[in-house]
C-alpha cells in the first residue's frame, strides 16, 4: 500500500464513521430528505447552466454562484478532519514521507473530496475553451476572455474556498456578511462580473481582518450553557443546518419569484412547512445530548421537564437567526407564518411524545390548519 | 441509612439483582465483587440516577429517585459521562450553579481543586484529560455540594500519591455516609468500624 492509498483508506474511514454520526445526529434532516446528500451533490450540475452563461442575470447569478461556494465551502469544512487525518496525525507525521509526496497527496485527497464542485465547472471550462479555440488562437483574445470569465471565475473562487475550507480563515464576510447585507441590490447587478469583484474584495478584507476569538465569558450560564457548549464544540450539524436553510432560501426564494401568481401561496406554503420542521429538529439534537449524558444530568436536581423546558427555550433562541433570515428574504404572509409555526410546534411535540415518529405530527398537522384556514377564509 | 427494598434488576435476559433486601446504617461501607458483578450498577441504582427494574432504595426514609434527593446525594463513577467538550473550569461552574454552592472564590484557589493538584488543567477540556485527572474531577463533583450520602466507584484508580493522601484524608473527616466500591482491601484500613460487603452472583454478603 503506498501513501497515496494509506491516505484515501483513511480518508473513506473517517466519512464513513462521519456519516453514521451525522445521521444519528441531523435525524431531521436527513429523515425529512431521505435522498437529501445525492439531491445536494445534484444541485452543482444544475447551477453550473446559470454560472457558466456570461448573459446570465446578475440577480440569479449572485444568488446561484452564493449558494454554490457556500455549499462547496461547507462540504469541504464538514470533511476536514478526514481529510486531514486528524485522527491518526501523530502516526502519519512518523511516517518518512517528503513534504512533496504529502502535498500532492494532500491536494489530490481535496480534488477527490470537492469532485463534483471541481470537476463540473473545470469539464465546462475545457468545453468552452475546446469551442472558443479558433478564437483564441487568431488572436481574438477579448472575446474569449468575456466567454470565459464566469467559469473560470467559479472554478477559481471553487478552488479557494475548498483549498480554505481546510485552513483557519473563515469566509465570514464573503460569504457571510457580503451576500446578506448585498440582497436589496442583488437585482441591480447587470453583469456577473459585480458579483466576482465583489467576492475578491471581500476574501482580500477577511484574510486581512481576522475576526476575533468567540469569548464564552458572556454567554449563558446554567442549563443553557451545556447545549451551547455542546454546539460550539460539534459545529457540523450546526453547520449542515444553516446550509439547508440558506439553500431552502435561496433556492425557494429564487423559485417563488419565477412562478406564476396562482401557485405562489402553495409554494410558500410548502416552503413554510419545511422551513419549520428543519428549524424544529434542533430538539433531536438537545435530546441526543441529553441521552449521551443522562446519568450525569440525572444527578443534578433538575426536574425532567425542567430540562425539557430549557431545551425548548434553547432550541426557540438558536432558530431566531434562521427566522430572521426568513423574515429578511421575505418570502411569507402572515397565514404563511402562523403555518411555520404550526409545522415547528407538531415537530417539537412529535420529538417528545414519538420520536420515531415525529414526523407524522406535523404532517397530520398541516391539513387541520389549512382546512381552518380555508374554512375562516370563507 | 441507606436501604434497598426487594431491589431487582436486569440487563436484557441477564439477572444482576433479585429481590434484594438491605439495610446499611453504617457510616462506612466497602462493596467488593468480582468483574461484572453488578458493583457500579447497585451505586447507580443507589443515588437514584438508574432505576431499578423492580424495587425501591431510600436513604432516610426518602425515596433515592425523588429530584429533592440530588443534593443530598454525590457519586462519582466511571459510567457517569461527563460531558467532554467543556472545560474543567466550565464544568466545575456549571455544576456548582446547578447545586447553588459557589464556592466565592476563583476554582485554581478552590480547596478540593488544590488538595488534588487539578489547578494546571482548569482550561483544560474534559475528553483531554488523562484517565488520573478525569478521576480527581469526578470526585470533585461529587464531593462539591457536601452531600449526606456519597458513592464512589473504584475512587483511588489511577490517582498519584498526592491525591491518595487528600483522599483518605477526606474519608476520615467525611460526616456523611460514605460507600465506595473497590478492589483495593487497603480502603479505610485505619477504620475500624467498616461493614464489608461481598457482591456475587447469589447476591450481596457480608465479609
Amino acid at each position: 500500500m503506498n501513501y497515496w492509498q494509506f491516505r484515501r483508506q483513511l480518508y473513506q474511514h473517517a466519512l464513513k464513521q462521519w456519516l453514521e454520526s451525522l445521521t444519528q445526529v441531523s435525524t431531521g434532516i436527513v429523515a425529512l430528505f431521505p435522498m437529501a446528500l445525492y439531491a445536494l451533490l445534484l444541485l452543482p450540475l444544475l447551477a453550473l447552466g446559470v454560472l457558466a452563461d456570461k448573459d446570465s442575470q446578475g440577480e440569479s447569478f449572485f444568488y446561484t454562484l452564493w449558494g454554490y461556494l457556500l455549499l462547496a465551502y461547507c462540504w469541504i469544512a464538514m470533511q476536514k478532519e478526514a481529510l486531514a487525518a486528524a485522527d491518526y496525525a501523530l502516526y502519519d507525521s512518523s511516517l518518512p514521507v517528503s513534504v512533496w509526496q504529502r502535498g500532492a497527496t494532500e491536494l489530490g485527497l481535496l480534488l477527490y473530496a470537492a469532485n463534483v464542485f471541481v470537476i463540473g465547472p473545470a469539464a465546462v471550462l475545457v468545453a468552452m475553451v475546446y469551442g472558443h479555440f479558433a478564437e483564441l488562437v487568431s488572436g481574438k483574445l477579448w472575446v474569449s476572455v468575456t466567454q470565459l470569465y464566469p467559469v473560470s471565475g467559479l472554478l477559481a473562487c471553487t478552488f479557494y474556498y475548498c483549498q480554505s475550507a481546510m485552513g483557519p480563515v473563515k469566509p465570514w464576510l464573503s460569504l457571510g456578511l457580503l451576500p446578506l447585507f448585498a440582497m436589496p441590490w442583488a437585482a441591480s447587478m447587470h453583469s456577473p462580473w459585480l458579483c466576482l469583484l465583489g467576492l475578491v474584495v471581500a476574501i482580500l478584507v477577511e484574510r486581512t481582518v481576522r475576526l476575533p476569538a468567540l469569548s464564552l465569558a458572556g454567554l449563558p450560564q446554567g442549563f443553557w450553557r451545556l447545549f451551547l457548549q455542546h454546539d460550539l464544540n460539534q459545529t457540523k450539524p450546526t453547520l449542515l443546518r444553516a446550509v439547508v436553510v440558506l439553500l431552502l432560501l435561496v433556492i425557494g426564494a429564487t423559485f417563488v419569484r419565477q412562478i406564476g401568481v396562482s401557485a405562489k401561496a402553495p409554494a410558500s406554503l410548502f416552503l413554510a412547512f419545511v422551513l419549520g420542521v428543519v428549524a424544529a429538529t434542533k430538539l433531536l439534537e438537545l435530546e441526543s445530548v441529553r441521552r449521551d449524558y443522562h446519568y450525569y444530568l440525572n444527578t443534578l436536581p433538575i426536574t425532567h421537564r425542567d430540562s425539557i423546558v430549557q431545551a425548548l427555550g434553547y432550541c426557540l433562541v438558536y432558530c431566531l437567526p434562521a427566522v430572521l433570515l426568513i423574515v429578511k428574504f421575505n418570502l411569507l404572509s402572515l397565514s404563511q407564518w402562523g403555518f411555520f409555526l404550526l409545522s415547528y410546534a407538531a415537530t417539537q411535540i412529535g420529538i417528545l411524545l414519538r420520536p420515531g415518529y415525529y414526523l407524522l405530527f406535523p404532517l397530520l398537522a398541516a391539513p387541520v390548519y389549512l382546512g381552518m384556514f380555508t374554512w375562516f377564509n370563507g | 441509612m441507606l436501604s434497598f427494598t426487594q431491589v431487582s434488576h436486569h440487563f436484557g435476559t441477564r439477572t444482576l439483582f433479585r429481590e434484594l433486601t438491605l439495610s446499611l446504617p453504617e457510616s462506612r461501607v466497602v462493596l467488593t465483587g468480582a468483574n461484572g458483578s453488578g458493583k457500579t450498577t447497585l451505586l447507580l441504582i443507589a443515588a437514584g440516577i438508574l432505576p431499578p427494574s423492580q424495587g425501591a432504595v431510600s436513604f432516610n426514609q426518602q425515596n433515592v429517585a425523588d429530584i429533592a434527593m440530588r443534593r443530598t446525594i454525590g457519586i462519582s463513577a466511571s459510567k457517569v459521562n461527563l460531558p467532554g467538550f467543556f472545560t474543567v473550569n466550565d464544568m466545575l461552574a456549571f455544576q456548582a450553579r446547578q447545586f447553588n454552592c459557589e464556592p466565592g472564590c476563583h476554582w485554581a484557589d478552590y480547596h478540593w481543586v488544590n488538595a488534588f493538584g487539578l489547578t494546571p488543567f482548569l482550561n483544560t477540556r474534559v475528553e483531554d484529560l488523562s484517565l488520573g485527572n478525569h478521576k480527581k474531577l469526578s470526585l470533585i463533583l461529587a464531593l462539591m455540594h457536601s452531600p449526606e450520602l456519597l458513592l464512589l466507584d473504584e475512587p483511588t484508580n489511577g490517582l498519584d500519591d498526592q491525591t491518595r493522601s487528600a483522599l483518605e484524608a477526606c474519608f476520615e473527616s467525611y460526616a456523611g455516609q460514605l460507600i465506595i466500591a473497590s478492589h483495593e482491601p487497603q480502603v479505610f484500613a485505619s477504620n475500624s468500624n467498616v461493614r464489608h460487603l461481598h457482591l456475587d452472583a447469589s447476591g450481596v454478603h457480608d465479609r
